[in-house]
């Protein structure tokens, strides 16, 4: 075929495709960046009803969610469609899970120390182009809903990589992929349909459990304590974290799991979080152990805290175990 | 069990098996345990070396990955080595074999082997099915009644215990509720 016959051809399909552009793209041009921070934004301040299916290791996960901004207070509902009925409020930094009588759940302390922590995971988030590379891909139907597609990619090994579906609307996240270095999904979280603006009514931010439910209360410390705890020194440190990462909080505590104290850090890149649990040696510990739940993982190592007395170091995070464990590895106890 | 089996397996493993091999390991493999647990192990150490396909949890599987994943090579040489023996002595034996990870634990219910020639094109999968003489009994269980048959060791506990933990400072810290749905997941396992 000579090439002046494939010329109109080409000519229209060059027309076409900038015509569908023009039509699909009627929202004005935002840069990766910008998504990822309009995203970030819209779980603040976007009201919705949904309902969703959590996909992590080998469990799959239905619920639904009510979201409510009212005057900048948030108000959630996350409401388990599946198994013994369970719900989780928020209220503001109040969160009450709620369950059945005789339905287990784990007993952990109440209050959950704010620190400094939200303050360095808002700061680190706008580094994360350091260690992330910010693309677009296209768009997508989700829900119903047309999305763009954003993929947030690690520049190195040492963390996971995301994909995000992002309402084209209002930039809510219709679905999220957790992605290891191969590409190997991790978590999948993925809404089936939601109702995205609009009032939410009181009675669907109200909890369905009624008289006889158990309700646990979970809030986030006062800034006193936040001031106190402060004071206090953790002595230990990581001598090796991946690039990036900063200590985004700490506190000293005993777990109901352990009558001993237990020593937290959590380190966190703006995406990625991890924890650090120091405690004196349990006796019926073994020397060293990984677990794994979806793309958490939880790495046991053992160190030398003062006086040698040996020291069982946990490191949990949505990491990878490499990483985990090179990081549980370095942790040195500091004298003062 | 004889070198001459663990050769056919290993063999079989490779892709290199003739059909009369394959059939005869398969035979075998459905009437031995001690067969079938070797059967796992290679299946497990290939995806091992392949990194491919998450480990059981807690179980040897991940150990040997994050070994090999921290770069301690001699180490993970020597595990593969005692574990899977002549298939490990041969050069680039992870490299060659392409494919799909076999989920361990099933005997012998479906075998894909890719071939992978020097450049790299991946010729169409040869796949043998073959009928376990019975399902294995947990086939039945639903997750509920496969952890009230395990008891959780004490540091498996303790491991949930932070990664609960972990979740729920992340959830509250981060002021959003797509960190609660992991915590909600990790309550109710």
């Amino acid at each position: 075929m000579s090439s002046a016959a494939q010329r109109p051809v080409l000519l229209i399909a060059l027309w076409a495709s900038l015509a569908g552009t023009a039509v699909a793209d009627k929202a004005p041009e935002r840069t990766p960046d910008e998504w990822l921070e309009r995203m970030n934004r819209a779980f603040l301040e976007v009201s919705y009803d949904g309902v969703f299916t959590y996909y992590s290791g080998d469990d799959l996960a239905t619920m639904r969610v009510v979201h409510s901004v009212v005057n900048g207070t948030q108000r959630e509902r996350l409401i388990h469609m599946n198994g013994a009925p369970r719900e989780i409020v928020r209220t503001g930094d109040v969160v009450e899970c709620i369950l059945q009588p005789g339905d287990e759940m784990l007993e952990l302390e109440s209050s959950i120390p704010s620190g400094p922590f939200a303050r360095a995971f808002s700061s680190a988030f706008e580094g994360v182009s350091h260690h992330y590379t910010l693309s677009l891909h296209g768009t997508d139907r989700v829900a119903n809903r047309q999305s763009v597609r954003l993929a947030v990619m690690p520049r190195d090994v040492q963390r996971y990589g995301f994909r995000l579906w992002i309402d084209q609307e209002t930039g809510l996240l219709l679905r999220s992929e957790l992605v290891d270095v191969k590409g190997t999904k991790l978590e999948i979280f993925e809404f089936a349909t939601v109702k995205i603006g609009g009032p939410i009514s009181e009675q669907d931010l109200a909890p369905e459990l009624g008289a006889g439910a158990l309700r646990t209360r979970l809030s986030l410390e006062s800034t006193q304590a936040e001031a106190a705890s402060a004071k206090q020194r953790v002595n230990w440190e990581a001598r090796w974290v991946p690039d990036g990462f900063t200590m985004a909080s700490w506190d000293i505590r005993s777990m109901p799991s352990s009558t001993k104290s237990v020593d937290t850090l959590m380190y966190s890149d703006g995406l990625a979080v991890f924890s650090v649990f120091i405690e004196e040696m349990p006796e019926n510990a073994s020397t060293s152990l990984v677990s794994r739940s979806g793309a958490t993982v939880a790495v046991s190592e053992v160190v030398k805290g003062p006086k040698d007395a040996h020291h069982l170091v946990t490191v949990v995070g949505e990491i990878p175990t490499a990483t985990a464990q090179k990081i549980a590895q370095s942790i040195r106890y500091v004298s003062n | 069990m004889s070198d001459q089996l663990k050769e056919s397996l290993s063999a079989v493993m490779d892709g290199e098996a003739d059909d009369f091999e394959m059939r005869r390991v398969l035979d075998e493999t459905s009437d031995s345990p001690a067969l079938r647990g070797v059967w796992e192990r290679y299946h497990l150490v290939r995806s091992v070396m392949r990194r491919e396909g998450r480990a059981p949890m807690n179980s040897l599987g991940d150990r040997f990955w994050s070994r090999i994943d921290a770069g301690e090579g001699a180490d993970a040489d020597h595990v593969v080595e005692s574990g899977i023996g002549r298939a490990a002595r041969r050069s680039a034996w992870g490299q060659r074999l392409g494919g799909v990870a076999v989920a361990a634990g099933v005997a012998a219910a479906v075998v894909i082997g890719f071939r992978v020639n020097e450049t790299a094109t991946v010729e169409a999968p040869k796949v043998a099915v073959v009928e376990p003489s019975a399902p294995p009994a947990a086939m039945a269980l639903f997750d509920d009644e496969m952890r009230d048959r395990v008891a959780p060791a004490a540091l498996d506990v303790q491991h949930h215990a932070y990664m609960v933990h972990h979740a729920r400072h992340v959830a509250l810290n981060n002021r959003s509720v797509v960190p609660f749905v992991k915590v909600a997941a990790f309550e109710s396992r």
